[in-house]
């Protein structure tokens, strides 16, 4: 059992898939997918390298076509996108590299001629706040301020729903900080429903409402933080109860032997439902996983 | 010897760039020693300028290639690195240098001048050093520049320009940027003038070379730009997908097309113009203007058929090749069909005028097939911008 959590209706959601499979060269990248989002969360996805999420962000907007499944944008098909649901739809990539060629100040302005509710004074604020010049050529910034200046483009357009692919992998702590604060704020004040994937777990506790791991081609996991948490946990057993525990305990993920011949086991329960009767033995122990213990235990 | 150096090498250089590097350098050492043995029309002075000009640009690309292997083995610290270093530099020099220089004192006695811009030519060898350093100084100025240049898009084409490069984005509205680009047009086309009305029959020589020499560096130019575009479909395409006022698929497709294809064309079309009043020998004979029609349809065509390969090509690697060789091809081609295909005396016998037409029409139906069956594949797509995995 995964705790995956029921689809929203399409027409509710501002990004939805629905049985996503995609191939490359024989190789199943992702396997059934459907994840919806609900308007005004902030959903991270999470996965090891190579679990799909690039692949998955992509299908989701439209930029690779599924071998089978439909997505959908802002109500309109993700590969029939009208003009009205992108100028709603901010996308930060995971390495900015469009417009090289241009200065920082020009590719804004030009980017921003685009959008009718582009936010000039907050593209000026946070050039001053992140210290970037705008006469500075883009080919001349590092990884990380060109990681900055493509988030500024993609907030200064105030939009409804924001994806984001690995954001804050190439950003130190203090803008990592910044741009989680932004998200938060975005998030509370004016609705944006944003969905980003990360490696970096620690991100998601801060702001995430809602938490999707990809494992393995297959979404693991998709529901809310709280939930997450408060529904798994670790269970330890020492050799003698681990002796006698049966070879599948309800609600189990996953199990590891010990070296001292104990086991671990991560268990997931139904909301409201009791942990196994084994949990409360002596030489039982619970531990508490926070989400990044939770990732590992799922992926490792 | 460790086999590190000699790989690093041939890997800066291409494994499959080097080979037709090499033979292209060969087949355009022969029209530089031609057009230095007697007064060729001014038609095979153009077709020579085409394949001169190549010899240029190999010269500029091994000088790049070298200098960027020496930086990154010394870099790397890769054992033995010099001697291949010494040697491939050698047997450079002996190849685009001394042969030349030899081949022309002994065939050519009568136009040794021609030596000396073979050896202009070879300076492109340390032009990558002095770049290096230009570039290093001119970005410390750029960045203390005070404002950006601005640009006024008016179409979905010029937009989608924008992202494939400088080279074929809109003309800056900013004062500066125009001057200088104003400086830069003149001060190229200024050599033109020159050499076009100076009475010394050298000077004359040389226009039709610095015409074609233009055709080239700006068709590279061009090319290099959309190949790069064509490479970054991960950051380019999903932008341009995701950006709004670009209009329904079918328009985008448009646009698409407009933005690649216009500008290499006007230029590779107003390079064939250029070229016919500069060889004004080509307008006193009817074959000669066929020549000239034909040559410039089939490279009109290629130039085509070369964009709309690279719009849809996969792979970083294929896309490499393909730039390059359809930046050598036409080079090769055109002169060759200038030429040598319709000679007079060829013409007038019924079996090598069949063979002709049949060869023209092959040259122009191959390309025509290839943007069909390119533009069918793009047509069938939700977008024009979808990724494309290799």
């Amino acid at each position: 059992m995964t705790l995956l959590a029921e689809p929203i209706a399409q027409a509710e959601s501002p990004l939805h898939c629905e049985e996503i499979v995609k191939r490359f060269n024989g190789d199943t990248v992702l396997s059934r997918i459907t994840l919806s989002i609900a308007p005004g969360s902030i959903l991270g996805l999470v996965g090891r390298n190579g679990a799909g999420k690039t692949t998955l962000i992509r299908i989701l907007l439209g930029l690779l076509v599924p071998d089978s499944g439909v997505a959908s944008v802002l109500g309109d098909p993700s590969l029939a996108m009208t003009d009205a649901s992108k100028t709603r739809l901010g996308y930060v990539p995971q390495q900015p590299e469009a417009l090289g060629w241009m200065r920082v100040g020009a590719m804004l302005d030009f980017v921003g001629s685009f959008y009718p509710r582009w936010d000039r004074q907050y593209v000026a604020d946070s050039l001053l706040r992140w210290n970037i010049a705008p006469a500075q050529p883009l080919a001349t910034l590092s990884l990380g301020e060109r990681q900055r200046v493509a988030l500024i483009r993609a907030l200064a357009t105030r939009p409804e729903l924001l994806v984001m692919d690995e954001p804050a992998a190439a950003l130190d702590p203090v803008a990592r900080r910044d741009l989680l604060r932004e998200l938060a704020l975005r998030a509370g004040e004016s609705g944006t429903t944003v969905l980003f994937s990360t490696h970096i777990v620690s991100d998601l506790e801060r702001v995430a409402s809602h938490v999707a791991c990809l494992h393995r081609n297959r979404l693991v996991m998709n529901a809310a933080v709280d939930e997450l948490k408060e529904r798994h946990a670790l269970l330890h057993l020492n050799a003698e109860v681990a002796a006698r525990v049966p070879a599948k305990l309800a609600g189990e993920l996953s199990r590891r032997r010990r070296s001292d011949g104990g086991l671990s086991l991560l268990l997931v329960r139904d909301a409201g439902a009791d942990w196994p009767l084994v949990s409360q033995q002596s030489g039982a122990q619970m531990e508490v996983l926070d989400l990044e213990d939770l990732f590992i235990e799922l992926t490792a | 010897m460790s086999r590190i150096a000699p790989n690093e090498l041939l890997a800066t250089f291409g494994f499959e760039g080097f080979a037709p590097l090499c033979a292209v350098y060969v087949f355009t050492l022969g029209p530089a020693l031609l057009v230095g043995t007697s007064h060729l029309p001014g038609s095979a002075a153009f077709a020579v300028g085409l394949w001169t000009s190549g010899a240029f640009i190999i010269a500029l690309a091994s000088g790049f290639c070298l200098s960027r292997f020496a930086w990154d083995v010394r870099e790397l610290r890769l054992p033995a690195y010099r001697h291949v270093l010494f040697r491939i530099v050698s047997a450079l020099v002996s190849m685009t240098l001394v042969l030349p220089v030899v081949l022309f004192w002994i065939l050519v006695p009568g136009a040794r001048h021609w030596i000396l811009l073979i050896l202009a030519a070879h300076l492109g060898l340390v032009l990558p050093i002095t770049l290096r350093l230009i570039r290093f100084k001119g970005r410390m100025h750029r960045a203390s520049l005070a404002r950006a240049p601005r640009y006024s898009v008016r179409s979905a084409s010029e937009a989608i320009g924008m992202f494939i490069g400088r080279s074929y984005s809109p003309l800056p509205t900013e004062p500066r940027a125009l001057c200088f680009l104003a400086v830069g047009v003149f001060g190229w086309s200024a050599p033109l003038a020159l050499l076009l009305t100076s009475t010394h029959p050298l000077w004359n020589d040389l226009a039709p070379l610095y015409v074609a020499l233009t055709v080239v560096l700006s068709w590279g130019w061009f090319m290099t730009g959309l190949a790069r575009f064509a490479r970054n479909r991960l950051g380019s395409f999903a932008e341009l997908a995701l950006l709004p006022g670009l209009g329904d698929s079918a328009n985008q497709r448009r646009a698409l097309y407009r933005a690649a294809l216009t500008r290499p064309l006007v230029m590779v079309a107003c390079g064939l113009v250029v070229g016919i009043l500069t060889v004004g020998s080509a307008w006193h004979s009817p074959v000669q203007l066929a020549r000239f029609s034909l040559g410039g349809a089939i490279l009109l065509t290629f130039c085509v058929s070369a964009v709309f390969q690279l719009l849809n090509l996969k792979s970083a690697v294929t896309i490499r090749t393909a730039v390059f060789m359809q930046s050598i091809v036409p080079l090769i081609l055109a002169p060759t069909l200038l030429q040598f295909l319709p000679a007079q005396a060829w013409l007038s016998h019924p079996g090598a005028q069949r063979w002709f037409f049949i060869t023209a029409f092959i040259m122009i139906a191959v390309p025509i097939c290839t943007i069909w069956i390119y533009a069918r594949g793009l047509a069938r797509q939700p977008h024009p911008f979808l990724e494309m995995p290799a």
